[in-house]
């Protein structure tokens, strides 16, 4: 993987949100830097835009959060405009994963699992697909930066992962549709997803995972048996994007992961940016088990 | 060594800015070098210092060097768990009232300050007994003992206050402690002990006194209270040479004792102490029916 790259987006992405939120990488097309102006994230509400069978239309650019504009010095430098302890990428870095751990709402795996997650969460620079230029998959990736939405199908598409995204990743999600015979059995990182409407919520199926991608960057794994809910909700132009995770294997009861509240980007030259290409070159350099 | 000079001065100017910040004051040219984490000398707030910037200022300054402050929102919520692991002896006191020496050879204690909750594992001896496996575990209100983790749960009624002592007793929850006691009513108390500052407050109606080294590292907590196993008494651990396990800025003690009044009921040295681990505490689901 590019190593140099994942960590310095993950750094700018500490220093810029301090994980508390992160704004995705959505980029302007044109000017000296990436535009994140939130003045032109206009938030003021409006009505919901219906298609036309009347269900709520999810279409759009969306951004986690609340962007902060980027400073940029009289070189065209990009400065960090978020206060990292002495300015430290190493300690935005060591802060941020720590914060990451202190989320109280953890999957309760069985008993019997327990020493697997704390080995898993110990080794994770080793054990961690993601780190080894794999996808993050679902529901790890969280929801998608782009949402085109037809009567029948949505496709979602992902960014870099400073969102939490999984690297230009896609998914084309059929609407009343059963589970694909094939596709719902063939162990992928994304699955296999099928959409309804319940109300004015879309409810996304997701079954066919391996086992080889995490719910979460803390260790916590799961098996084929993984079978995720996502819902998503459009209110105006704020968008509510929940998953719940379900294995019955190693879970003892539903994971119901934490909400995140997404906003329609407003500026038509907002785009998404290609993701690093992934090269893994930096394993054999690891030293220490340090969380990344 | 290296490696502690290198995470101690990052830890130690995080806590001079935040001083120079705090409240407009500026540093005293009356400040002491201190030695923290044995790294090197330092300039640190000294006691009378803190004293006088008041309970704010002096126990969020003992809870960054403590490595409880996070990230650039200077969250006081970043760290909510602990696992310490670790050897000794313990004592406890039998039906009969006599006390009854262990050696422990695992020694695994796990937090949840938030919850709050502990799970304390055991393996030990003693000359009259056979070796023991012990897992005592709080949660909320009630105490049970498990027969693995998470498994084959017994109530164990009257031990949900003493194993919740446990938590407060460690330094990071006596800080976790004394940062929420920071309102107009938690009624957070400063004092100097022969120089050594003293941070007092009341948790669930018991008063917790912690005292800082001169490292502002926590060296000894006391608790007054009525234990349901020792009655009235007080509840004193002592804590020293610290060490930061994992890198990441969170020192623990090495060296831990407990007293229990005159008794030494614990001796345990640290062989490694985990921030933030995955350590969840449900009932077994044996109780659960």
């Amino acid at each position: 993987m590019t190593r140099h790259a994942w960590r310095s987006s993950l750094i700018l992405a500490a220093l810029v949100g301090g994980f508390s939120f992160v704004p995705i990488a959505l980029h302007a097309q044109y000017g000296s830097a990436p535009s994140r102006d939130a003045s032109r994230s206009k938030t003021a509400s409006f009505a919901t835009p219906r298609m036309a069978d009347g269900h709520p239309d999810l279409s759009g650019l969306w951004m986690v959060g609340v962007a902060r504009p980027v400073v940029v010095d009289e070189k065209g430098n990009v400065v960090m405009n978020g206060a990292a302890r002495e300015g430290s990428g190493a300690n935005a870095e060591r802060d941020g994963f720590l914060r990451k751990r202190m989320d109280p709402n953890r999957p309760v795996y069985k008993p019997e699992y327990w020493d697997k997650v704390q080995y898993l969460d110990d080794h994770e620079v080793s054990e961690d697909s993601y780190f080894h230029c794999n996808p993050l998959g679902v529901p790890r990736q969280g929801p998608p930066a782009k949402i085109v939405q037809t009567a029948k199908e949505l496709i979602f598409l992902y960014e870099a992962p400073a969102a939490g995204g999984g690297r230009n990743a896609y998914r084309i999600i059929p609407i009343d549709r059963p589970h694909h015979p094939v596709a719902s059995q063939d162990q992928t990182w994304m699955g296999d997803s099928v959409a309804k409407w319940d109300g004015d919520t879309l409810v996304v199926d997701v079954v066919g995972f391996n086992d080889v991608s995490w719910l979460d960057i803390e260790g916590y794994f799961h098996t084929t048996a993984l079978h995720v809910i996502e819902r998503l909700r459009r209110e105006g132009n704020t968008l509510t994007y929940q998953a719940t995770a379900d294995d019955p294997k190693v879970l003892m009861t539903p994971w119901v992961m934490n909400p995140v509240t997404l906003t329609l980007v407003m500026d038509p030259d907002a785009y998404i940016i290609e993701d690093y290409p992934c090269h893994e070159r930096d394993e054999e350099h690891l030293v220490t088990t340090e969380h990344h | 060594m290296n490696r502690l000079f290198i995470l101690a001065v990052p830890a130690l100017c995080a806590v001079i800015t935040m001083l120079s910040n705090a409240q407009g004051i500026a540093q005293s040219k009356q400040t002491t070098p201190r030695s923290t984490l044995g790294a090197r000398k330092v300039v640190l707030p000294t006691t009378a210092e803190l004293i006088a910037r008041g309970p704010k200022v002096a126990v969020e300054t003992a809870a960054e060097v403590l490595g409880l402050v996070r990230g650039a929102q200077r969250s006081t919520t970043a760290v909510n768990t602990m696992e310490l692991v670790g050897n000794g002896t313990m004592a406890e006191r039998a039906a009969d009232g006599t006390w009854r020496d262990y050696k422990v050879t695992r020694f695994t204690e796990s937090f949840d300050f938030v919850i709050p909750a502990a799970r304390l594992e055991l393996e030990r001896s003693s000359p009259n007994t056979s070796p023991q496996r012990q897992i005592q575990v709080v949660a909320g209100k009630q105490a049970w003992d498990e027969e693995k983790p998470g498994i084959n749960g017994t109530p164990v009624a009257d031990a949900a206050d003493d194993r919740r002592r446990e938590i407060w007793l460690t330094p990071q929850g006596a800080l976790w402690g004394a940062l929420r006691a920071l309102t107009p009513e938690g009624g957070v108390q400063l004092a100097n002990e022969q120089g050594n500052l003293a941070i007092g407050y009341s948790l669930n109606g018991e008063p917790i006194k912690l005292v800082l080294n001169s490292a502002l590292l926590p060296d000894k907590v006391q608790l007054q209270a009525h234990s349901a196993a020792y009655g009235d008494m007080v509840l004193e651990a002592n804590y020293s040479q610290y060490k930061d396990f994992e890198g990441y800025l969170f020192p623990c003690p090495t060296r831990m004792t407990y007293k229990a009044g005159a008794h030494t009921i614990r001796n345990v040295m640290i062989t490694n102490c985990v921030v933030n681990p995955y350590v969840i505490f449900p009932m077994p689901a044996n109780m659960k029916k």
